[in-house]
């Protein structure tokens, strides 16, 4: 009993109180966004609050040494979940991502990424001495890829993103090289924009020499063939040369990353839909389909426009109550409140939410150690990540992907993963001062 | 807040690592926050409008379709601003009897069915949408309506351009009409963004072929209204400026494709007038045919259609793409084609056609007239039906089908004009298939004279002259260029075109020149030639059997011989159950001659014309 009251003093209790206070405005607008549907939506969802509590008060007391410790069976449990889900999923929206257990469905990946988190960061803690290497960038990777490549399957592109965007921070705290992220980002970009801008040409019908040069896959591939291999001559020259030169040594990483993305860019716009490409247009050009894909994003702009600087007030929103907006309370709840709350309210949010990362990197920054430091940066790259991509989706900034505003947006699944992560935070943080004696 | 250990902590995390972080959230967040702050703040007036129950309305502006000229710059079609009378229900008076003293007097001055109007306006009061009342307002009613603004302010002028065929009915078949797009024609451009409900769109002829040429771009006019219709806010800078569509020049003439018209006015038949060397299309005549200014008007279409559609010889039907005829004698040229390319012919040899008729097994096949010893030559000018059962049964039906296919006669012509069918020459398998009997050497014989199972286009026959006078087989085309609706200067130019790579023996041609030039003097079968024209012409008849009790009348030329190839025309005229080629075709494409060639006036030609047909007992 003394114990307890000990750390309670030590530590602070603002990262559960933004928690419940987004949790709960997340209730409010629930309730107002299903105003003329769904009434019972927001009564699961504090039911889903409730238990989100009663499992960040386990997670809060239970030592994330211990959980780290379980990192390969987490990680191996994940995987099995994952493919149990593609076996005996349920299919909502098109996507197969729910299982059901008795009457409730939950989505697996959410709690998938606690998991994959906990797997990579103990995996970065044993082998944080080879940190600056570029096999241990492989490695982690390799972790990642049947975690993807099973949510791929779902399909869930989304979650695919939050996944390898989670990496990604996490490796950069990690400390690998930056040269090696940016490769790696220069590689993905030629990838995509060359993908993207063949699809554009063929969408548009657009037929020119440029645009037949440049969707032509065999030249692309050419290309791409004569740019690695350049650049492989050039990084014999770098290695074969005395005096090493910073010039010739870009030139070469520049030069291969190019070739390797433009290699990568034929298969890959194969691989995505019609309708992940048509997502990506509508964000240059919504006009082209105001009713399908550029539906959403028009009407999301529309609904936060409409709010102005204090809103229309809750529940009175015009779209919200005219239920223009689709999946108003996950993806576009947001806008919602951006409705009735204006200006005012969404700058509240916005705070409360970075607030709350702000906070959990700083838990990262004074963790004890290693673990709690990848551990915390871990979960924060996983809030920051929906964070971002929800609010740019909804401003029509990034293409929609379906993912859920933290502890704001419906879904028990995505609520208690949350304050699984809140309680695994809080727990690091409440032993920050607590030393292992050797 | 004070997060520094009490006891110096292990160096473990990366600080840098964590304020560049930092940095970049930092970053997204102002990001974020300037968007909110456009989207709300900047454009929150204008997406609070929008939200307001209020939506765009985009008003469609219709371009100008393409004007379409004949070969020397005339115009055969056009557009002409046509004024309707709408009203705006919602400007109505409040007060009943206030508003039915108005409609009554609108329904007065402007003369539509009070209970028209009643109709109309009928669960709409409150509408801002403005509904049509009356189409083609004079421009006595519209200064009328101008003087009289603040009596009749419900009422609105509404302009649109209506479509003016300067030719009527005889440019029917050739230009074809526009109309509202249906829904079959919708589904079938559910991806082109130029067709919405609604669109006008060209429903035949050359209106439909180069519709998406003649049409041009729909701009648009964007203004925010209210749930009841009503514009409250003009957004000019959303207008889009509408492209007009682009012109048309044809290888048409006019006066000739009108003159041709006239002359089987009240005809079942067609006039098809190209030039062998290219392939122009100089007159297109297909009859019965219809006003195409009808369908001006809208309010008519739906009574006019029907009615046309439902008459006995429809006049919708376009004889020259759609019609497939026995041909007669005509097919002759192909049958004595194949025979002398395939070298089993002497064109000089006399042939036994004394008897009247040919035998084959216990079948007898008759001639139309008993004739003596006859040569090609002879047999071609007098059509002797012996000498072409005897070199058709020597020649076999496998080569008449080659040198068929070699024509294109298997196939369409490809000229531009939609729905063509395509010329029918059976085959032994065909046969086989439908009436489940071997092709007997009886069919050969009756295929060579053009009876059986053959049936052409008259673009096909058309085709085998236009051959027999190039030596090359020319795609027919109408539309020659493409022009820019504001300069009107040359977009693009089309070239004639090659139908099929075959080339005859140029001997063998002339043999069959020389014989088609006798079938013009006295003695052959259009000897009528002869005495109405002294232009020196080649040709064909064939008086095709059919249902009903007279021929088919068939005459297919090309003339003048005594000029250059570029300057010959082919001349194919075809009526149906009139008579003999020779009574009545002949004389439709000699007169012609005469026309083109400047040698009888229009007036002297029709004078002509009539004198023959009542001559002939083919007077309406």
């Amino acid at each position: 009993m003394k114990n307890i009251f000990r750390i309670s003093a030590k530590i602070d209790l603002w990262l559960i109180i933004i928690g419940i206070l987004l949790s709960i405005i997340g209730v409010l607008f629930i309730y107002s966004s299903n105003i003329n549907k769904d009434h019972f939506k927001y009564i699961k969802q504090i039911i889903s609050l409730v238990l989100g509590i009663i499992v960040y008060i386990i997670f809060a007391t239970y030592d994330y040494k211990r959980l780290t410790e379980k990192w390969f069976f987490l990680y191996i449990a994940g995987i099995i979940l994952l493919i149990l889900t593609l076996i005996i999923g349920t299919k909502i929206n098109n996507s197969k991502s729910w299982i059901k257990i008795a009457g409730f469905s939950f989505q697996t990946s959410e709690l998938c990424k606690i998991f994959f988190i906990i797997s990579l960061t103990s995996f970065i803690d044993k082998f944080k001495d080879n940190v600056k290497s570029f096999s241990f960038i492989i490695v982690s990777l390799l972790l990642l890829l049947p975690y993807i490549g099973l949510i791929i399957f779902q399909p869930d592109l989304g979650t695919v993103i939050v996944f390898i965007l989670i990496t990604f921070i996490m490796l950069f705290i990690a400390g690998i090289k930056l040269l090696y992220i940016g490769t790696l980002f220069f590689i993905a970009f030629i990838a995509i924009v060359f993908s993207f801008t063949s699809y554009v040409f063929d969408f548009y019908n657009i037929n020119n020499i440029f645009s037949n040069i440049l969707r032509n896959q065999v030249v692309l591939s050419i290309a791409g063939i004569i740019l690695i291999a350049s650049g492989f001559i050039t990084m014999i020259i770098y290695i074969i040369t005395p005096f090493q030169s910073k010039r010739v040594f870009y030139t070469y990483i520049v030069l291969l990353s190019m070739g390797f993305g433009l290699f990568i860019s034929v298969p890959m716009k194969n691989f995505f839909k019609d309708y992940h490409y048509k997502r990506l247009i509508v964000l240059i050009d919504p006009e082209i389909d105001p009713l399908g894909k550029g539906y959403n994003i028009r009407q999301s702009v529309i609904s936060i426009g409409a709010g102005k600087f204090l809103g229309q007030g809750f529940t009175s929103g015009k779209q919200n109550r005219g239920n223009f907006l689709p999946s108003e309370d996950t993806d576009f709840i947001i806008s919602v409140i951006a409705e009735e709350t204006g200006f005012l309210g969404v700058s509240i949010v916005i705070l409360l939410l970075f607030f709350l990362v702000y906070k959990s990197l700083h838990i990262a920054f004074s963790a004890r150690d290693f673990i709690g430091y990848m551990l915390a940066g871990g979960l924060s790259a996983m809030y920051i990540s929906h964070i971002l991509i929800n609010l740019f989706s909804a401003t029509g900034l990034f293409p929609v992907i379906g993912i859920p505003l933290p502890f704001i947006s419906y879904g028990g699944s995505s609520l208690i993963t949350n304050f699984i992560a809140l309680g695994i935070l809080f727990n690091i943080e409440s032993k920050k001062f607590t030393y292992i004696t050797k | 807040m004070d997060y520094t250990p009490t006891k110096p902590r292990q160096d473990i995390g990366l600080p840098k690592r964590i304020s560049k972080l930092l940095y970049i959230y930092y970053f997204m967040l102002i990001l974020l926050f300037l968007r909110f702050f456009y989207l709300q703040i900047v454009k929150g007036d204008y997406y609070h409008l929008l939200a307001e129950g209020n939506t765009e309305q985009s008003l469609p502006l219709i371009p100008p379709r393409g004007i379409i000229y004949d070969r020397k710059h005339n115009i055969l079609a056009k557009n002409t601003p046509s004024y309707n009378l709408a009203i705006i229900p919602a400007y109505l008076p409040r007060d009943k009897k206030l508003r039915q003293n108005l409609l009554n007097d609108i329904s007065e001055k402007f003369l539509i069915p009070y209970d028209k109007i009643i109709k109309r306006l009928e669960y709409q009061l409150t509408s801002y949408k403005p509904i049509i009342l009356r189409e083609n307002l004079s421009k006595k009613e519209i200064i009328f309506l101008e003087e009289q603004e603040k009596k009749y302010s419900p009422l609105k002028v509404l302009q649109y351009p209506a479509r003016v065929y300067t030719f009527g009915e005889s440019v029917a078949h050739l230009l074809g009409y526009v109309g509202i797009i249906n829904k079959k024609e919708l589904d079938e451009n559910r991806n082109n963004k130029l067709y919405r409900i609604n669109s006008i769109i060209g429903k035949t002829g050359i209106e439909r072929y180069y519709d998406v040429i003649l049409r041009g771009i729909e701009g648009s006019e964007i203004s925010i209204v209210n749930t009841f219709g009503e514009p409250i806010k003009d957004l000019p800078e959303k207008h889009v400026k509408p492209v007009p569509g682009k012109n048309l020049v044809l290888s048409i003439d006019g006066s000739i494709q009108e003159l041709a018209y006239q002359m089987i006015k009240g005809k079942r038949g067609i006039i098809l007038i190209t030039k062998p060397s290219t392939g122009e299309v100089i007159a297109f005549v297909s009859s019965p045919s219809y006003d195409p200014n009808l369908f001006i008007d809208s309010e008519k279409v739906e009574k006019a259609f029907l009615e046309l559609s439902t008459k006995k010889d429809n006049p919708f039907f376009n004889r020259i793409t759609q019609g497939k005829y026995a041909v007669g004698s005509i097919f002759k040229i192909i049958t004595a084609l194949s025979a002398l390319e395939d070298g089993i012919l002497d064109p000089y040899e006399k042939v036994d056609c004394s008897k009247g008729y040919f035998e084959l097994g216990n079948r007898v096949y008759k001639d139309w007239k008993v004739h003596g010893y006859e040569n090609l030559f002879t047999a071609l000018q007098k059509s002797v039906n012996v000498y072409f059962y005897k070199i058709g049964y020597k020649l076999g039906y496998a080569a008449i089908l080659d040198y068929s296919r070699k024509l294109g006669l298997t196939s369409k012509t490809g000229i531009d004009i939609p729905d063509e069918v395509s010329s029918f020459i059976p085959t032994p398998e065909w046969k086989e298939k439908v009436f489940k009997e071997i092709w007997y050497d009886g069919d050969t014989v009756n295929a060579a004279i053009g009876q059986g199972f053959i049936t052409l286009t008259p673009l096909a026959v058309n085709n085998i002259i236009s051959f027999v006078a190039a030596d090359k087989l020319y795609k027919p085309r109408i539309v020659w260029e493409i022009r820019n609706p504001y300069t009107n200067a040359v977009e693009k130019r089309f070239q004639p075109e090659v139908l099929s790579n075959y080339q005859a023996n140029p001997k063998n041609l002339e043999y069959i020149r020389e014989g088609l030039k006798l079938v013009t003097q006295p003695g052959g079968t259009a000897s009528y030639h002869y005495y109405v024209s002294k232009i020196p012409i080649a040709g064909k008849t064939g008086s095709a059997q059919n249902i009903e009790k007279k021929t088919h009348s068939w005459f297919t030329s090309y003339g003048p011989l005594d000029k250059p190839l570029a300057e010959q025309y082919a001349i194919t005229v075809m009526v149906e159950a009139s008579g003999h080629g020779g009574s009545v075709a002949v004389p439709i494409a000699s007169l012609l001659y005469n026309f083109i060639e400047g040698k009888m006036s229009r007036e002297v030609v029709l004078k002509e014309i009539y004198s023959i047909y009542k001559y002939q007992g083919l007077e309406d």
